[in-house]
């Protein structure tokens, strides 16, 4: 059994009888964002079936048994979206990819280089729908971290049934005159601004 | 202090490396942080899936097939280790499974500093 003898453990330690011995630990934390869930419906489609003994390429299957079909592709899937949810009904972009970009009515950079959205002057940065089905939306709160510009210089309009758009001043909640299910927002640009974060809080 | 690109990046890869399977469940309950499953799951749901990553961001992809657990209206959503952990619970507006649509899920995870 070995035993320690305290006086020269208190020796090595090097410390006055009198003080406290502590081990400073520095801690880092990090953040786990359990970001947003997007759920779509697919169609089937039209399915290209190969073997049929009624519509297939190679005429009247009789090769297997069963006479089976083999489907072996699909075309003309649709895909309907069904809910977008945001834990704590919080949107938080921080242009790590495009995924939220409307790119039919995009003009800015949204994503594509240096996680960040990029506008210059008279461009335009609308997201698709980033919250769908997330309960009545009757209140936004936008706000908008830029890395270089000015946001004053960004006009922010937002709706929150998909059709009515109305102006936000970011920072600052707004109430729709129009509530709905299916919130979006829009920025317009007058001069050249980067934002590298967006968090759209709403209720 | 702060963790670098390189360090975050490997706590994302950590965590996508103990991801397999989603689930989804029938209850619309409420979350709490207590939970630590589905309220009502759906066993047959329960599916491997597929994540994509780009710096700090895992992206979980699940297919519910129209195949698969038909019959059911959805209200709740878990990406987990199977068997070892649930990582969380979503919760959304009924969502009716029918054998003429697979049901897509994408949820995404964000690592950062403070």
């Amino acid at each position: 059994m070995v035993e320690f003898d305290s006086v020269k453990v208190k020796d090595q330690l090097g410390r006055p009888e009198d003080q406290g011995f502590f081990i400073k630990r520095r801690n880092e934390t990090v953040i786990i964002e359990d970001n947003t869930v997007e759920i779509t419906k697919k169609s089937l489609g039209n399915s290209w079936i190969v073997g049929s003994a009624t519509n297939g390429l190679v005429g009247p299957n009789t090769g297997t048994v069963g006479g089976g079909q083999q489907v072996v592709g699909a075309s003309g899937r649709t895909e309907v979206l069904q809910a977008v949810v945001n834990p704590g009904k919080i949107f938080r972009d921080r242009f790590y990819d495009n995924y939220f970009e409307d790119t039919g009515e995009t003009t800015a950079d949204w994503g594509d280089t240096s996680n960040q959205l990029a506008f210059t002057n008279g461009e335009i940065a609308q997201s698709r729908s980033i919250a769908y089905n997330d309960g009545t939306v009757t209140k936004v709160l936008i706000t908008a971290t830029a890395s270089s510009g000015d946001t004053a210089n960004l006009t922010v309009t937002a709706t929150a049934d998909g059709t009515n758009w109305e102006s936000i001043t970011l920072g600052t909640e707004h109430s729709f005159s129009n509530t709905g299910t299916n919130l979006k927002f829009k920025i317009v640009a007058s001069d050249t601004v980067v934002l590298n974060y967006i968090r759209v809080a709403y209720s | 202090m702060t963790l670098l690109l390189v360090g975050l990046n490997n706590i994302r890869d950590l965590h996508s490396a103990s991801i397999d399977k989603a689930k989804m469940g029938t209850d619309g309950s409420a979350v709490t942080e207590a939970q630590t499953d589905l309220q009502s799951e759906v066993a047959a749901s329960s599916l491997a899936v597929t994540i994509t990553q780009s710096d700090k961001t895992n992206v979980v992809n699940y297919t519910l097939p129209s195949t698969t657990a038909t019959g059911n209206t959805y209200r709740e959503f878990a990406v987990i280790d199977d068997g070892t952990v649930v990582y969380n619970r979503v919760t959304f507006t009924g969502i009716s499974h029918t054998a003429t649509d697979d049901i897509v899920v994408r949820q995404t995870f964000f690592y950062r500093n403070p």
